[in-house]
């Protein structure tokens, strides 16, 4: 009863609910703009927020992350530049759709199925949260090495033309995720001598020139064919509609609250899983994926937002971030001189469900938030190209700037605009090199890892994978979708090379 | 037409080649070969050598290749490249804010926009959002 | 007659303004320090242990300076990146540079020519001592079972470790054991493979792990250190129960706040009285306390005196273990 009365604590404090307000509605324009983070909002709120009262701070960063997390899939939509890297299964379909001036609907359907998402995330978190704990901890570098696997799988679904070339540019993405410094030695890789290329380089710069700038050539070069899209149709999905994806919604929200669990991975690997788990599991979807489809819509976007709670239960119960977002609240409990772990719960119960009252509250926000801006954000399709195309490239260069006040992340972005460009117009799709830059470090980190855990021993490394429970669950479950898709692969290969 | 049909995976050849050189460069600090920092780079490299020259292979076989761009789509990209080399090439010497409203005007122009006051309204407001959301709220600070 | 008076006047003005302009203008830019915010660049991501200290002392020492401390994250390559950008402006006290120990070993570990050597310390804030901690119910109960048990079979315990040159790489190059050091991307992540039972032993910061240990999900071995800690009489300490250990002791991760060599002396007193005086309030105090970080509060010679001891320390460590080429190349002592 004491807890059920601490979760409604936002909703009946005027004080905290306007801040959550407020927090949402900021987020979602700091998710919707590239080149804005949720963390960079979260880590500026932290010195704003130092002298205030650590439940005031907390609620409006809940507010922030939230809005944050879903404001991402507008610019993906509509610019086709996801906000965020949790927003880059989000483009797969949710361009396409606005391409065919159904840019209202899709931009409707993504805030019912995020709000749907992070509601049933927040309720992981509040009636689960020491099971999920235990499922994070139970996982090694093994199984993160098999999560890394899972997701390269998306690849099949992602190949367009040629397989090949998109395995190929995929392989490409790994190795520039691990240019820099490895993380295990710390020898540098692929720097060839200079600092700039040490510190790595940054997803998001790739992100904005892979999606943002080689959209503006893209577009250059079909500027007599392409007409302006006048319509953006429908606001509120059909009823129908929403119940008939709520079964996917629920299992990919499950995938969301798991994978935001577990420390390390985030938003961006938790919708990518949910993707491809959409693709696997509905065979008749409403449109084919890749052209529209609203499962394609529903099923990433609300697996990021599933993530949020999944990601909170480390850090509320263990005091380990979940993502890059937590560790930046965890400065914030740290700077109010709350040390977050496990005393956490025991010390300041409250705070607990003050948290998921507030992530519940900010998703209930997003409901109306969501559906005010689309209005204002759903016109930018119609925005005539002799203003959008400066627009975006602006876009693009103040947002790899401001990731890291460095010039140099803007002519990389411009160069993977033009590596964009390039492979854009030989119908080479780029998601795949996004799928491997994200997945990359995570690939390197986790074989290598699992494999110094056993000593180094092939045996003792292969062993492992039926011996540990999580393991053979993984391992099995990407052995039948093998399996199951290995007829599917053979027809992509001989269609491969166009 | 042979080259224009191959020209990418030819690049692609190139790339996994350079990968290949640059990985084994890649200092291992003794560790055990499959462990090493090297492993993964060098292992996919020589994968993507594979998969480079069978698609070199297919293209080369394949009668028709993509569509390509004519010359008229070149040069609207090469000219609005060069407007955005030059944006790129003064950042630091000139003042940010001024730079990027001359960059937005030339920009507009050369995609064909002429009402003049339309173009100065919409890049002077495109430059207040950015002055205040980055710079002011984000404390962001630009060259 | 009026005229050249005044003019005389004037001119003696103008001479004493120029006097004043050569002579003792560093005098003038100090009083007038700062006339505009600071910027202070943290080389770690938000939410890290550099970043929280950073933050909580910014956010008081402002108030001294009656300027914001505009705070800039700009992590990469261990902090190289943001030392080279520091470096880069100019020095006038307007660019902080919010480090933490790792630019002690940029120039062995290869990162950058830049180490602590061209800064001006402003204030040593902290220091934290490193714990050696496992799972409460294993098999050891003190350090010297569990460095009896390497001895015997090496290789056979698994250690995490955040880097070769993290807490964790350091201390086991300290301990000389050949553990199997398990990579983890951070303390987080690494306590994380602890408490999950991937690893048999973690070496972290006292602030990260004492809360597992208070809740008895995890024990402690050893604190790094050679005397006990007051809070924690319980705690064994490595310096007592294996004197080898002793030469290295204290060794520890800290925290400080920097400025480019060759800022004019009256700005760096400046930032040092403001600083000292951040570092010096219950509020600051309070936090370190809470983390259970230890503060430092050195400047000038003494902190000089510490960096030179770290440095030296840790470099001749890391080289010992390969992790670093040779300290005496950079004219490093072995002390």
């Amino acid at each position: 009863m004491e807890m059920l009365s601490n979760f409604v604590v936002p909703f009946l404090e005027p004080r905290l609910l306007g801040l959550v307000a407020l927090g949402t509605f900021a987020g979602i324009y700091v998710g919707a703009i590239p080149g804005l983070t949720v963390t960079m909002a979260t880590a500026l709120l932290l010195s704003l927020t130092y002298s205030w009262e650590m439940l005031d701070a907390l609620a409006m960063i809940m507010g922030v992350y939230t809005g944050g997390v879903y404001g991402g899939a507008r610019s993906a939509m509509l610019l086709n530049i996801p906000g965020a890297p949790a927003s880059v299964a989000t483009t797969f379909d949710g361009y396409p759709l606005a391409k065919r001036g159904e840019a209202g609907l899709g931009l409707g359907l993504a805030t019912v199925m995020s709000v749907t998402g992070g509601l049933i995330g927040t309720m992981f978190l509040v009636f689960f949260a020491p099971l999920i704990a235990d499922f994070a901890l139970a996982f090694s570098h093994r199984d993160y090495f098999l999560l890394a696997l899972m997701g390269l799988m998306l690849l099949g679904a992602l190949s367009g033309g040629s397989f090949l070339k998109a395995l190929f540019v995929a392989f490409l993405g790994v190795n520039i995720g691990l240019v820099g410094l490895d993380t295990i030695t710390g020898t540098p890789r692929f720097t060839y001598g200079t600092l700039a290329l040490a510190q790595g380089i940054n997803i998001v710069v790739a992100i904005l020139g892979l999606f943002g700038f080689s959209e503006v050539l893209m577009q250059l070069a079909n500027r007599r064919k392409s007409e302006v899209v006048a319509q953006v149709g429908r606001l509120f999905p059909p009823l129908r509609l929403v119940v008939r994806l709520l079964p996917l919604v629920v299992r990919t929200s499950v995938i969301g609250v798991f994978v935001g669990a577990l420390p390390g991975v985030g938003g961006e690997i938790a919708a990518l899983l949910g993707y491809d788990h959409a693709k696997r599991t509905v065979k008749q979807p409403s449109r084919p994926f890749g052209e529209g489809a609203f499962e394609g819509i529903a099923a990433p976007e609300s697996a990021n937002n599933a993530c949020i709670g999944g990601a909170l239960v480390p850090m509320l119960t263990l005091g380990i971030p979940g993502d890059a977002v937590t560790a930046v609240i965890i400065g914030a409990l740290v700077i109010h001189g709350l040390n977050p772990g496990p005393t956490l719960m025991i010390n300041t119960p409250e705070l607990f469900y003050v948290v998921a009252g507030s992530v519940f509250l900010a998703h209930l926000m997003l409901l109306v938030f969501g559906f005010l801006g689309i209005e204002f954000f759903r016109r930018l399709v119609t925005v005539p190209p002799g203003y959008l195309l400066p627009g975006i490239t602006l876009l693009t260069v103040i947002g790899a700037y401001a990731i890291n006040n460095d010039v140099t992340d803007v002519v990389w972005s411009f160069g993977f605009g033009v590596i964009g460009f390039l492979l854009r117009i030989n119908r080479v799709p780029v998601a795949p090199m996004v799928l491997g830059i994200i997945l990359g470090p995570l690939l390197d980190e986790s074989f290598r890892g699992a494999l110094i855990a056993a000593n180094n021993d092939p045996g003792t490394f292969l062993l492992g994978f039926v011996s540990s429970p999580v393991s053979l669950v993984l391992s099995t479950v990407i052995l039948l979708t093998v399996l199951a898709n290995l007829g599917v692969f053979k027809a992509l290969r001989r269609t491969g090379g166009g | 037409m042979i080259l224009r049909r191959v020209s990418l995976s030819l690049l692609f050849v190139a790339i996994s080649v350079f990968l290949l050189l640059s990985s084994l460069a890649i200092d291992t600090k003794g560790a055990a070969f499959a462990v090493s920092p090297r492993f993964v780079p060098f292992g996919l490299s020589i994968v993507m050598m594979g998969l480079a020259l069978r698609a070199l292979f297919q293209d080369f076989r394949s009668p028709d290749g993509p569509a390509g761009l004519d010359g008229p789509a070149w040069r609207s990209i090469l000219g609005f490249g060069a407007v955005v080399a030059g944006y790129l090439a003064l950042m630091g010497t000139v003042n940010f804010h001024l730079l990027t409203f001359g960059f937005l005007m030339a920009a507009f122009f050369y995609l064909g926009v002429r009402s003049l006051p339309r173009m100065a309204l919409v890049a002077a407001s495109l430059v207040a959002s950015e002055y205040l959301i980055f710079e002011y709220a984000f404390h962001v600070r630009f060259p | 007659m009026n005229d050249r008076k005044r003019f005389v006047g004037w001119l003696g003005r103008a001479g004493a303004c120029l006097l004043v302009a050569a002579g003792i203008g560093g005098a003038a830019q100090a009083a007038d320090y700062p006339e505009r915010d600071i910027s202070a660049v943290i080389p770690f991501s938000p939410g890290g242990g550099t970043d929280t200290v950073a933050r909580a002392i910014a956010n008081l020492a402002e108030q001294e300076l009656g300027r914001s401390i505009i705070i800039q994250n700009k992590p990469g390559a261990t902090g190289a990146t943001a030392t080279e950008y520091v470096h880069q402006q100019p020095a006038d006290g307007y660019t902080l540079l919010m480090a933490a120990e790792n630019q002690n070993l940029y120039r062995t570990t290869g990162l950058s020519q830049l180490s602590f050597h061209d800064f001006e310390p402003i204030l040593l804030a902290a220091e934290a001592y490193p714990l050696i901690v496992v799972q409460n119910d294993a098999r050891w109960k003190t350090i010297s079972e569990l460095l009896g048990e390497i001895d015997k079979s090496p290789k056979s315990l698994k250690v995490m470790n955040t880097g070769p040159v993290g807490i964790s790489g350091v201390v086991t190059a300290m301990l000389g054991k050949s553990f199997n050091l398990v990579p983890y991307k951070g303390e987080g992540l690494g306590l994380a493979g602890l408490l999950g039972g991937h690893v048999d032993a973690a070496i972290v910061s006292m602030g990260a792990a004492r809360q597992y240990v208070e809740t008895g999900k995890l024990k402690v071995l050893a604190v790094v250190a050679n005397e006990k800690v007051a809070k924690f009489p319980d705690w064994p300490v490595l310096g007592k129960e294996r004197p080898e250990y002793q030469k290295y002791l204290p060794w520890g991760p800290y925290y400080g706040v920097y400025v480019k060599k060759g800022t004019p002396q009256p700005v760096v007193a400046k930032l040092q009285a403001a600083f000292k005086k951040a570092w010096s309030t219950d509020k600051f105090q309070k936090f370190l306390e809470a983390n259970s970080i230890f503060p430092l509060g050195l400047s000038g010679e003494a902190a000089l005196k510490y960096q030179n001891r770290w440095e030296s320390v840790t470099n001749w460590l890391l080289f010992e273990v390969k992790a670093a080429s040779d300290p005496s190349a950079f004219g490093i002592p072995k002390i």
